[in-house]
């Protein structure tokens, strides 16, 4: 572990809270009602519930792995080549996340705030930010995060509840949405939303005690499959399905419905705001993560020597797609090649830990 | 090395704060409505009138009395382009001013453009980052420029306020109250009807026909334009129904109340009844709650039953007798006479097989997936449905008078 960084266990709810949020806060609700119609909702809890079982049982691992993330746990199991394999599989996985999220973040900048403005020059500005922001460790990013994420939570609060009039309790039903198949089958394609619990066994090695992983990723998922929920039963009350499948930013087009009175219109500014932080927030701690991993790879001992010129390769990864339509397509498959990774690594490495034979067995 | 961090963080500071997107206020134009009609016949696209604000006249300037309002307040431009965006790119070379439709707050078709569909328009509003959701749509009788040319805001000197107190009215039911949002929402769905209020310059062309009930006695049955006045330059009254993205039928005012009553959109209004007087009873009626809806699809003629509440406040009586003594009486007749109308109406929309009340929004939830309800095929069931309205209309206070 780096000196300095570690976290305590309200900072680590905050932190896997936003990782899981920010997903929530864009794209998300328009491909959860793509797959699943009006049922949406439903869907968003059979994902959280999914989810949550996967993340109980990769609990269960932590006895004998201790405090020690898969990066760690694959050294031990398997020397350098597997500590490698698997590294670059966790970078692989957070880098195509990380690189659709900020060009998705930059293309809607430029649609909502700054036509005008390139792309290229967007992403730039945007990868400055981080890198600066990411600079001072996890410890700094997690103290701006516990202030930061509950005010854009709050946000978000006063956006669900000031759209009251604009309910429709009707597009709820029929109830069933597209259907059961629908439900079940689109709840497990879009479970790389949760995807990002992964995070927890990569920051193992920064708390404190081995009770804060289990707390607070209970805490974690709570908070957002709750945020989740909410979002998308307030997006499919307000607009109906198959329109609500059109939107590419529904929290945006919510926020837009707003009317509180005669003077209070023009809620998307709200938005603005929460998207903004906690968008820089979640690729703060994305860039820390890679630039961690990759660190503990090859055995470096300055994690911020990488990072700039990581910040670089992803920066330029994601300014390749030439529309928004390709970033989507590629946001999907990088989705599909996240889960495998994200879910079963923590499963399966620690599984091996156990399994290996220890040194008095060896004699 | 400590000031070379700050020169940096400085010198970003200053290059950035002028970002390329920057507007100056007084360089934009902004547009409150939008007016599209069909061009002429050797012409190709739409005849675009953009109305913009004349932000020196709202504000007053220099003048410390305030904005001037009326016409001053606003200017208009007519354009011919194939879509709304190319219209303001073309006036964009014609007035000094950037135009944007941050502040448009309505859009208002031309009959021919309501009949031939308007969903090419319906695609560029819902994808405009500028244009809001809540923005009005409103077809003309007549052209779509008459009518923003005649458009004179005397009492209001913010031209979006003036449209937001007429097409916002509480106080009235003669128009739908819906906004554009609800027009994208249904309009390609098979559970609900468009319906969008009325407008016209004003032209009289119509003798006043009498609505052929002791509902709204002796109050012409209009729609936009027909209503004599003398004073005002337009009128928004009545309904245009729509199936699909066109145009099919137009509703007048009296009916429009009956809808917006049927839907609870309703708030409040005066209405005069018959009640075997030459002087009609007048109330305030108010809606006292939403309207109890249900609907049976487990046939193929759905049935459909729906109960009204309202209530009133009498505030013309009887001259002959005395009102106090025969509220029951009056509160049968009443109901009486709005179950007919309810019925009358929702009867011509059968006839014009479109469900603009949004009783498909109710029969959705006997269904458990969309599919479901897709094979049932709403939109012509409505047609067969049988509908069945009931009343409950009750006189709550009588005024500052009481008589026995």
């Amino acid at each position: 572990m780096f000196k300095n960084e570690a976290i305590n266990e309200k900072e680590m709810t905050l932190i896997i809270a936003n990782l899981l949020s920010v997903k929530a806060i864009f794209a998300f609700p328009r491909t959860i009602v793509e797959t699943s119609g009006n049922a949406a909702w439903i869907e968003v809890i059979y994902m959280a519930l999914f989810a949550w079982a996967l993340m109980e049982i990769s609990f269960l691992t932590y006895r004998i792995s201790g405090r020690k993330s898969i990066i760690d746990l694959s050294a031990k199991v398997g020397g350098k080549p597997l500590k490698i394999a698997v590294s670059l599989l966790v970078v692989f996985a957070l880098s195509l996340n990380y690189a659709t999220e900020i060009r998705m973040f930059s293309e809607s900048v430029k649609l909502i705030l700054l036509p005008r403005t390139e792309i290229e020059y967007i992403l730039i500005l945007l990868s400055v930010t981080i890198a600066i922001a990411q600079k001072p460790g996890i410890s700094a990013i997690a103290t701006v995060n516990a202030i930061f994420f509950p005010v854009c939570l709050a946000f978000l609060g006063i956006i669900v509840f000031f759209l009251y009039k604009s309910y429709n309790f009707n597009n709820l039903f029929p109830v069933l949405g597209n259907g059961t198949k629908n439900i079940l089958t689109g709840g497990i394609k879009n479970l790389s939303c949760f995807g990002d619990i992964i995070a927890i066994n990569l920051l193992l090695p920064h708390l404190k005690d081995i009770g804060i992983p289990k707390k607070s990723g209970r805490k974690a998922l709570l908070i957002a499959s709750l945020t989740m929920f909410f979002i998308c039963l307030c997006y499919v009350l307000c607009y109906a399905y198959p329109l609500s499948k059109e939107y590419l930013l529904p929290v945006y087009q919510l926020s837009k419905m707003i009317r509180a009175g005669e003077y209070f219109q023009r809620f998307e500014a709200f938005f603005e705001f929460i998207w903004e932080i906690s968008q820089l927030l979640y690729s703060s701690i994305y860039i820390f993560l890679i630039c961690e991993t990759v660190a503990k790879a090859f055995d470096l001992k300055d994690r911020n020597a990488i990072s700039y010129g990581v910040i670089a390769i992803l920066t330029l990864i994601a300014a390749e797609p030439i529309s928004i339509t390709k970033v989507l397509k590629f946001s999907r498959i990088a989705d599909m090649a996240t889960i495998p990774t994200v879910y079963i690594l923590p499963i399966i490495i620690p599984l091996l830990y156990m399994k290996k034979p220890t040194g008095k067995a060896k004699k | 090395m400590k000031f070379l961090k700050i020169a940096v963080i400085v010198l970003i500071l200053v290059c950035f704060a002028s970002c390329k997107d920057a507007q100056e206020p007084e360089t934009l134009g902004y547009v409150v409505a939008i007016g599209i009609d069909m061009p002429k016949d050797e012409e190709k696209g739409y005849n675009i009138t953009l109305q913009f604000a004349n932000p020196d006249k709202i504000s007053g300037g220099s003048n410390e009395s305030g904005g001037k309002g009326g016409e001053e307040s606003i200017e208009n431009i007519s354009v011919l382009a194939p879509d709304i965006y190319p219209a303001i790119n073309i006036a964009n070379h014609i007035i000094s001013k950037k135009f944007v439709l941050s502040h448009t707050k309505l859009i208002v078709f031309s009959d021919e453009v309501a009949k031939k569909g308007v969903s090419e328009f319906l695609e560029t509003i819902n994808r405009s980052v500028e244009i809001r959701p809540n923005i009005y749509f409103a077809v003309c009788k007549g052209t779509a420029k008459e009518f923003l040319e005649a458009v004179n805001p005397k009492t209001e000197v913010n031209p979006v306020r003036y449209y937001t107190m007429i097409f916002e009215n509480d106080y009235s039911g003669f128009i739908p109250q819906n906004m554009s949002r609800d027009f994208f929402l249904f309009f390609s769905s098979d559970e609900k009807g468009a319906v969008v209020p009325i407008c016209a310059a004003m032209k009289k062309e119509k003798e006043p026909e009498y609505a052929d009930s002791g509902y709204q006695y002796e109050v012409g049955d209009y729609t936009a334009g027909e209503i004599e006045t003398g004073s005002s330059e337009i009128q928004v009254a009545g309904m245009a129904v729509f199936d699909g993205d066109k145009k099919i039928a137009e509703i007048g005012d009296i009916k429009t109340e009956i809808f917006n009553i049927l839907t609870g959109e309703y708030q409040s209004s005066y209405v005069s009844y018959n009640f075997g007087d030459e002087t009609p009873v007048t109330v305030m009626q108010m809606q006292k709650k939403r309207p109890k809806i249900r609907v049976d699809t487990s046939s193929k003629t759905p049935k459909i039953e729906i109960t009204l509440f309202l209530e009133s406040e009498i505030t013309q009586g009887s001259t002959k007798g005395i009102i106090e003594n025969e509220l029951d009486a009056f509160s049968e007749v009443a109901a009486a006479e709005i179950t007919r109308q309810a019925m009358e109406f929702l009867e011509e929309t059968k006839m014009l097989g479109t469900d603009i009340v949004g009783f498909g929004s109710v029969a959705k939830r006997k269904f458990k997936t969309i599919g479901d309800f897709e094979a049932y095929n709403w939109k012509e069931r409505y047609k067969t449905a049988q509908i069945d309205v009931k009343v409950e209309f009750s006189v709550r206070r009588t005024g500052l008078v009481v008589r026995s």
